[in-house]
């Protein structure tokens, strides 16, 4: 599949879109908590995208820190003294609406903070274009990448409701003018887990499943959604923890259940570069948020679950993240179990040894096999010691990093079932 | 079980470290790859840049450089040849030509693997090799492959003469109406046609738009990228009025786009037909009208154009403003204190944000440094009027 794509670029067209009026508008959405180490990045990076008709719209959630100030110097925002704020769909209230002097196409909303949903309700009342992309307040756009997403827009002869491309981990990696120069590994042992990990979990899981016609998770961080799709369906839910992966879902079921053609899909060469945490406290955070996230969305659309009127979605691809979300419990649990029936005389020697070997052979394989589909594919990793490096740590992740990632997911599974909502905000260090 | 167990650990293993070693090896060879490819490019494009450049005759070096098309010399001097296209477009296509590449191509666009046709069709169009053209707009006739069909079809828009434009326009309107390829996709293609052909390409369009052979979702696309281009004249209006008795809504809205662009009048066409499309229930169709209606904006339309401040949409609500406020200045200062009286916050706010968006607070200054004393006492009025309903001074309240 993902060979099959890359070929197909090399005759597909892409810059051709720019120049006619076939590319459809898009407004980039950034929301932003408490972001002054990145937000400035983050907008240049938006504006310096290649796309005819660009909106940039960024959202201050309430920041208690210097991202407001910081966006109104660096942009020479106005605050606009009389502003029409028509909540298509329902949310806070807007506090300000700023204009840049020097670009034209950004706009600042300023609001109290109410969460990453509401900021995202909030830029799509303000958005004037009939897609949107939200972007994290962390991340980096490549140039090409909404080129790269609309192309699949402009092809397509079913509506595209949804799309997400790749993330690639910003960490260790040099940022000049916004734009990413050298490509280098980090230093620290964490993030490079997590960029085996994301290799993975694009080239293997999502572009799997995208074969399969099943994309229901693309990443928050960067996904271009069909406006008047998403407000149809009532907006961003501000009560989930994940609220990109609840929208993709209830999008799914709006769509079957009104049985209406519609693509929701993923993309593997545009690419957002973001930025991972590098310690245990603020990545076990994000991971409970995620899996509390996938939890949340597959209770509230449980009626999707062995649904044959969901089609593919309900029959497999909710079936399968349900055994996931299962899959770290049984994870989790099933090494002190093993260990203990080994203990309690319940097995032998050679079967805890078996089992044991087992886990880690397919979780090397797992890791090595995501590594081998982006040599084969993307190699943004160009060094030698990159790939080694690489392999490495595709085989030392299941010594450690794997049970530590079922933990997490484990521990998101007791907030679950005793009702924990609420949005823990993971804070980075921002690129320098 | 044990030996089971045993077996399939072994067997992930084994697999594992055939992986690992693929890796290296393709990385290895990859890289021997790459670096020959930068070589013979460099290479290429020096000698041969020198080469057209002397106006040496090519069949006196031609034969240097016969490799095969997918060898890596061959490749490398495919790529060289469209970089220099650009600067020797006859020399470049004359060494493809005697190379064998342009028979090895066009035989390649017959061929059962889609990327092979792709990379043919391609290659073909951007070394603009007109000769081919009627070799793939017979592949193409063909094609169902949504992919290839854009590919072929942008290539061919660069390579086709004037006398094929008819051809290729049914071919189009063909794989479009069966659905072969995407609205925005035959959008893209005309659009690069008339970019190229302009005036003959635009004849043979109207001729199709004229027909009622074409289905209305063809005429649609077409009457939108005829809006696009610097290009107006009557038959253009003809066609754009006819279709605006289409039961389409797609129809109705690039029709009255078209003629948003024309300078029509009274007599080119009954308004009281443009008219019944401000109260249509789709919003673009009601925002095409306004806009189509914007040239002969005049005071006897203003009844009309009111109810659209309260539109639910806030395009129409906007376009509906402007129009407004595009006629005489002492009008709209009459008519403000009228529209800022209706019941709807969006209205009332939609003609605030305008006044203060467009800096017609300088405009009022600027009339009231006039020293007409009625119209001091319009814009006061207006002035106190926003200053309760929206609790701010703007600087005519304070002057």
């Amino acid at each position: 599949m993902i060979l099959k794509y890359l070929n197909r670029l090399k005759y597909a067209p892409l810059y051709e879109i720019i120049r006619y009026s076939s590319s459809p508008p898009i407004s980039i959405i950034i929301s932003a908590y408490n972001e002054e180490n990145t937000i400035i990045n983050t907008v240049n990076s938006a504006k310096k995208v290649n796309y005819p008709f660009l909106e940039i719209i960024v959202v201050n959630d309430g920041s208690t820190d210097k991202t407001l100030d910081l966006l109104i110097k660096n942009y020479k925002l106005k605050k606009s003294i009389f502003f029409i704020y028509r909540q298509k769909i329902k949310t806070t209230k807007v506090k300000g609406l700023y204009y840049s002097e020097l670009y034209p196409n950004l706009i600042v909303i300023d609001k109290e903070q109410t969460g990453k949903a509401d900021s995202l309700n909030c830029g799509i009342n303000v958005s004037k274009s009939p897609y949107f992309c939200s972007v994290d307040a962390d991340s980096t756009l490549e140039k090409d990448a909404l080129l790269r997403l609309t192309r699949k827009i402009v092809e397509s002869r079913t509506p595209v409701i949804a799309l997400g491309g790749v993330i690639r981990i910003v960490n260790g990696i040099k940022v000049e003018d916004e734009e990413i120069k050298n490509i280098e590994l980090p230093r620290k042992c964490l993030p490079v887990f997590q960029i085996v990990e994301y290799i993975r979990g694009f080239l293997f899981g999502r572009l799997g499943w995208e074969t399969l016609k099943g994309s229901f998770i693309l990443s928050g961080a960067f996904t271009l959604l069909k406006k008047d799709a998403v407000i149809e369906v009532g907006g961003f839910l501000p009560n989930t923890v994940t609220e990109d992966l609840e929208i993709i879902a209830r999008l799914h079921q709006h769509y079957r259940l009104k049985k209406e053609p519609y693509y929701i899909g993923f993309i593997p060469d545009p690419v957002c570069w973001t930025e991972v945490p590098e310690k245990i406290s603020i990545l076990g955070k994000q991971r409970r948020r995620w899996h509390l996230g996938l939890l949340q969305t597959l209770w509230i659309y449980r009626k999707m679950l062995f649904n044959p009127k969901f089609g593919k979605i309900g029959m497999l691809v909710m079936p399968f993240y349900l055994l996931e979300a299962l899959g770290a419990i049984i994870e989790t649990l099933g090494y002190p179990i093993v260990i203990l029936s080994y203990l309690f005389g319940l097995l032998n020697i050679q079967f805890l040894i078996l089992f044991i070997t087992l886990a880690i052979v397919y979780g090397v394989f797992l890791s090595v096999g995501g590594i081998f589909l982006e040599e084969m594919s993307f190699k943004r990793y160009p060094k030698w010691s990159h790939l080694f490096r690489l392999l490495i740590y595709g085989v030392l992740e299941n010594f450690g990093y794997r049970q530590l990632i079922s933990l997490f997911k484990f521990m998101a599974t007791f907030q679950f079932l005793f009702g924990y909502k609420k949005w823990e905000y993971v804070h980075k260090k921002g690129k320098k | 079980m044990t030996i089971t167990l045993i077996l399939v650990i072994f067997l992930i293993f084994f697999v594992t470290i055939l992986l690992i070693i693929y890796d290296i090896g393709r990385r290895l060879i990859k890289n021997f790859k790459y670096k020959k490819l930068d070589f013979y490019r460099s290479i290429y494009l020096k000698e041969l840049a020198e080469k057209f450049n002397s106006s040496s005759d090519i069949d006196q070096f031609v034969n240097f450089y016969k490799f095969h098309p997918t060898s890596l010399r061959g490749q490398a001097l495919q790529e060289v040849l469209i970089k220099l296209s650009h600067n020797f477009e006859e020399e470049v296509k004359l060494f493809f030509k005697k190379l064998g590449y342009q028979e090895y191509h066009e035989k390649a666009i017959f061929s059962k693997n889609s990327i092979k046709r792709g990379i043919a069709f391609k290659i073909l169009g951007d070394l603009k090799i007109q000769d081919s053209s009627i070799k793939i707009i017979n592949t193409i006739k063909n094609e169902k492959n949504e992919n290839i069909l854009l590919t072929a079809c942008m290539s061919l828009v660069k390579i086709i003469s004037e006398y094929q434009i008819e051809e290729f326009l049914k071919i189009l309107i063909n794989k479009s109406e069966n659905n072969f390829l995407s609205y925005k996709s035959v959008s893209l293609i005309m659009l690069s046609l008339l970019e190229r052909f302009n005036k003959s390409a635009i004849n043979v369009l109207k001729r199709e738009l004229s027909s009622d052979k074409i289905n209305d979702t063809t005429k649609s696309i077409f009457l939108e990228s005829l809006y696009y281009i610097d290009y107006e004249d009557d038959t253009l209006k003809d066609i754009a009025i006819k279709n605006l008795s289409s039961d389409n809504p797609e129809l109705i809205a690039k029709s009255l786009k078209i003629i948003s662009k024309l300078k029509i009048s009274e007599d080119d066409v009954d308004f009281s037909k443009i008219l019944y499309f401000l109260n249509h229930p789709l919003w673009y169709i009601r925002l095409m009208a306004i806009k189509a209606l914007k040239n002969v904006f005049n005071e006897k339309l203003i009844d009309k154009m009111v109810p659209l401040l309260s539109d639910n949409e806030w395009p129409v609500r906007l376009e509906a403003v402007n129009v407004l406020f595009s006629l005489p200045i002492n009008i709209v200062i009459k008519k403000i204190p009228e529209w800022l009286d209706i019941k709807d916050n969006f209205a009332r706010d939609t003609i605030v944000e305008f006044i203060l968006k467009h800096n017609w607070t300088d405009k009022f200054n600027h009339m009231i440094e006039k020293g007409d004393a009625n119209l001091k006492q319009q814009i006061t009025d207006i002035s106190v009027i926003i200053k309760n309903y929206y609790n701010f001074n703007f600087p005519i309240a304070q002057s």
